[in-house]
């Protein structure tokens, strides 16, 4: 399969358990749109936990990595776990960088 | 590599115009080393989505980019109109959501910024020369 640069997201409702799957790329143009998507799901209520999975990015730079931050801070403030799922690749460098890597919980 | 090959374009200060500069940067696959292609991508989105955030007062204003690469090296200049803006002193704590970009330009490449009347310059070379290849 082909990766598609085209940023994109879709929510996995699983008994409660939500996954956010998210595809593309991870910039400034995805930052606000994977915030709102988050929210909603949080304010929507019985969210039992958050998965945000980006196994799907294929490039992701600080305003991405700003707009999965700030879907942290929000399922926090709804007491809500908050999990990544992250593989080899452009998010997991990013994430390293960022020195941000082990500060975050993962799948 | 011997060859040479530069190319310039100017983008309106949009969000869309990070992903419009690295896919031109992609051009230069078969010139340089795919690592360094990477990290260039990387420092231009951080340097432009910089542009556009601190740097720009709308869309109607436009950031300028020139992308060179030569002699092992990918050079990018970024300008805009915008107010001075300064690189951060260091790295955001670890409770902070944002302030990470120009942190990772940095890493990733030589980078400096001027300041003239017009706005702001910021100017990068892949890879950095006293740096080894960062982000395994």
């Amino acid at each position: 399969m082909t990766m598609s640069n085209l940023f994109g997201f879709e929510v996995q409702n699983c008994t409660n358990a939500v996954r956010i799957r998210v595809f593309g790329e991870a910039d400034m143009a995805a930052e606000q749109p994977l915030v709102t998507a988050t929210s909603e799901v949080l304010a929507s209520g019985g969210c039992a936990s958050v998965v945000l999975d980006l196994t799907g990015v294929s490039f992701m730079d600080s305003s991405g990595l700003r707009g999965v931050l700030r879907c942290r801070q929000n399922a926090r403030a709804h007491a809500v776990p908050f999990k990544l799922a992250v593989a080899d690749g452009p998010v997991a460098r990013l994430l390293k960088l960022a020195g941000i890597a082990g500060q975050l919980e993962y799948e | 590599m011997s060859e040479h090959f530069s190319f310039s374009m100017h983008l309106p200060a949009h969000p869309v115009s990070v992903s419009m500069a690295r896919s031109a940067v992609r051009c230069l696959i078969s010139l340089v080393d795919a690592k360094d292609l990477e990290h260039t991508e990387l420092v231009l989105s951080e340097v432009l989505t910089n542009a556009i955030r601190h740097g720009s007062c709308g869309i109607q204003d436009s950031v300028a980019v020139e992308i060179a690469a030569g002699a092992g090296r990918i050079t990018g200049i970024v300008r805009d109109t915008g107010p001075v803006f300064e690189p951060p002193a260091a790295p955001p704590a670890a409770a902070e959501i944002g302030g990470y970009g120009l942190h990772i330009a940095m890493s990733l490449s030589d980078l400096t910024i001027s300041h003239t009347a017009a706005g702001n310059t910021v100017t990068f070379t892949v890879p950095g020369p006293a740096k080894p290849a960062a982000g395994g």
